[in-house]
């Protein structure tokens, strides 16, 4: 599945966390990464982000959206959240409970999706993080 | 400020078989004929709308008289954007008498979005994160959250709008609802029911307005704008379509706005008598009443029970139902707020009419990407 915008996906390249960026003038983290820092406009340097968070805020999608969106035909409700990684917080989809089993400060767990032909990574899951190894 | 509405005019929000443009005409005449001044005494036109066309192009059908006619487009804020550009005009001796004009005719369902025109990747709006209604609940979860406040008090909101627009010939909504009933609603993004969210509708709304020397002589109904202020986010602040957040997060473009509108009117919240707050929907309320500094953050209970916001509450908000009661056209929104506060500073609201005489009347609204414009009125 081809991007438009960047060709180099949202993983970071040993693909075992997300690309984030760092200001290199005032330390702002952010995701995904770009060139320019949006508090200050200085450089940015790439950075993984933490691989493990935990839950800030979330709903349940229980409509299907407009395109752009890609799901399944047969729609079926899902999470979506906001992760405190500790500098940043950064959304995404949650899996791996029923919808409405969701607390703010459940500990989670980054679950990246699989790379297409390019080797690059497009989704991810915020998994539920009951202790064990990831 | 110097600047004064002397004329609102209204087409009533919902669904239609005419054109957002023939919405927005309608309204323009009736501002004019309100204020009772000809569209060739108007120095100065600003106006907006998202899907119905440019506004500008009303001069086709009002005359074409030259006038300098400024579009705007700024989300949620382009009606207040054109209201302001018309103070602004009539504060710099630009022109004596200028028209704000919005409308709009939106497709049913939630706004569609494409991730490239606000600078995302594609696999945002792929993966099912590019939905306005999600960032609304995500912000309203974790504001109950962090300041302990019971879900139920977003269907208190919705009841009290849906009460005021079951009462407004022009609203869209006109079946009240019980708390009950609003609660037990399909629920849409948690913790958000149906009747909790606004429809985009269609709509349009109009001012006129003059400098206030100009609005003593030739008006007998005028409404002075005491304040009128437009801000927009600072880094850090919590707004729509982020696939991330600051560590440490910001107060957002409506305190800004709010705080400054206040000082510069010379008055306090408590002053108000009367508020049209953006209600997106009743989460998006619930955090505007602190925000704009009617009550503290986590506080908004003592304000909103016992119909606290209704017409004859403490602090009557969204006396026309708001946003959830009218739908939002997205031009024509904030108009509607300005149009309702002027009419019930004149006392001719009808039914819904707030009692004892209002005085000062507050407006305020809150869009993508993060802008508010909030205005201080009195009689």
């Amino acid at each position: 599945m081809a991007d438009t915008s960047t060709a180099r996906g949202l993983a970071a390249a040993d693909h075992d966390a997300l690309l984030g960026a760092r200001c290199t003038a005032c330390d702002v983290q952010i995701f995904p990464a770009q060139a320019a820092c949006p508090r200050c406009g200085a450089p940015t340097a790439d950075c993984a982000l933490p691989e493990r968070g935990v839950l800030w805020s979330w709903t349940v999608q229980r409509f299907r959206p407009k395109p752009p969106y890609e799901g399944p035909d047969e729609f079926e409700p899902y999470v979506v959240g906001y992760v405190d990684l500790g500098d940043v917080k950064v959304e995404g989809r949650l899996d791996g409970r029923p919808v409405d089993a969701w607390t703010i400060g459940d500990p989670v767990r980054l679950e990246l999706g699989a790379p297409d032909d390019d080797g690059a990574v497009w989704t991810y899951r915020w998994i539920a993080d009951d202790g064990g190894a990831s | 400020m110097s600047v004064s509405i002397i004329g609102v005019g209204l087409h009533p929000f919902g669904r239609f078989d005419i054109t957002g443009r023939e919405m927005g005409l309608i309204a323009a005449r009736e501002a004019l004929a309100d204020a009772g001044v000809e569209w060739e005494q108007v120095g100065f036109a600003a106006g907006g709308s998202r899907d119905s066309g440019y506004a500008a192009a009303l001069v086709s059908e009002l005359g074409l008289t030259g006038v300098p006619f400024m579009q705007v487009y700024n989300g949620c804020g382009t009606a207040g954007s054109a209201v302001l550009a018309c103070a602004q005009a009539i504060e710099s001796g630009a022109a004596e008498i200028a028209l704000a004009v919005g409308f709009d005719k939106h497709a049913r369902g939630a706004f569609g979005s494409n991730p490239a025109d606000y600078g995302l990747p594609m696999w945002y709006g792929r993966d099912g994160m590019m939905v306005t209604t999600q960032f609304f609940a995500l912000k309203t979860q974790r504001y109950l959250h962090e300041h302990g406040l019971d879900e139920r008090l977003l269907g208190e909101i919705t009841a009290t709008e849906l009460h005021n627009s079951s009462l407004n010939p022009n609203a869209w909504r006109r079946n009240a609802l019980s708390v009950d009933e609003i609660m037990d609603a399909q629920m849409v993004n948690d913790p958000l029911t149906s009747y909790m969210f606004c429809s985009p509708s269609e709509g349009g709304a109009a001012v006129v307005l003059a400098s206030t020397e100009v609005a003593r002589t030739i008006s007998d109904h005028a409404v002075e704008v005491r304040s009128l202020e437009f801000r927009t986010r600072r880094f850090g602040t919590f707004e729509v379509f982020n696939p991330w957040l600051a560590a440490e997060l910001t107060d957002s473009a409506t305190v800004d706005a709010a705080s400054a509108a206040f000082a510069a009117a010379g008055c306090r919240p408590s002053d108000v008598d009367v508020a049209q707050l953006q209600d997106t929907e009743a989460g998006a309320a619930l955090m505007h009443l602190a925000e704009c500094g009617f009550c503290d953050h986590g506080e908004q209970a003592e304000l909103i029970l016992d119909g606290g916001l209704g017409v004859h509450g403490r602090l009557p908000v969204n006396t026309d139902g708001g946003l959830i009661g009218n739908g939002e056209p997205i031009g024509a929104s904030g108009l509607r707020q300005i149009v309702e506060c002027v009419t019930q500073l004149q006392g001719r609201a009808g039914e819904r009419q707030v009692p004892n005489d209002p005085e000062i009347g507050f407006t305020q609204v809150y869009g993508a990407p993060g802008i508010s414009v909030c205005a201080v009125l009195s009689r």
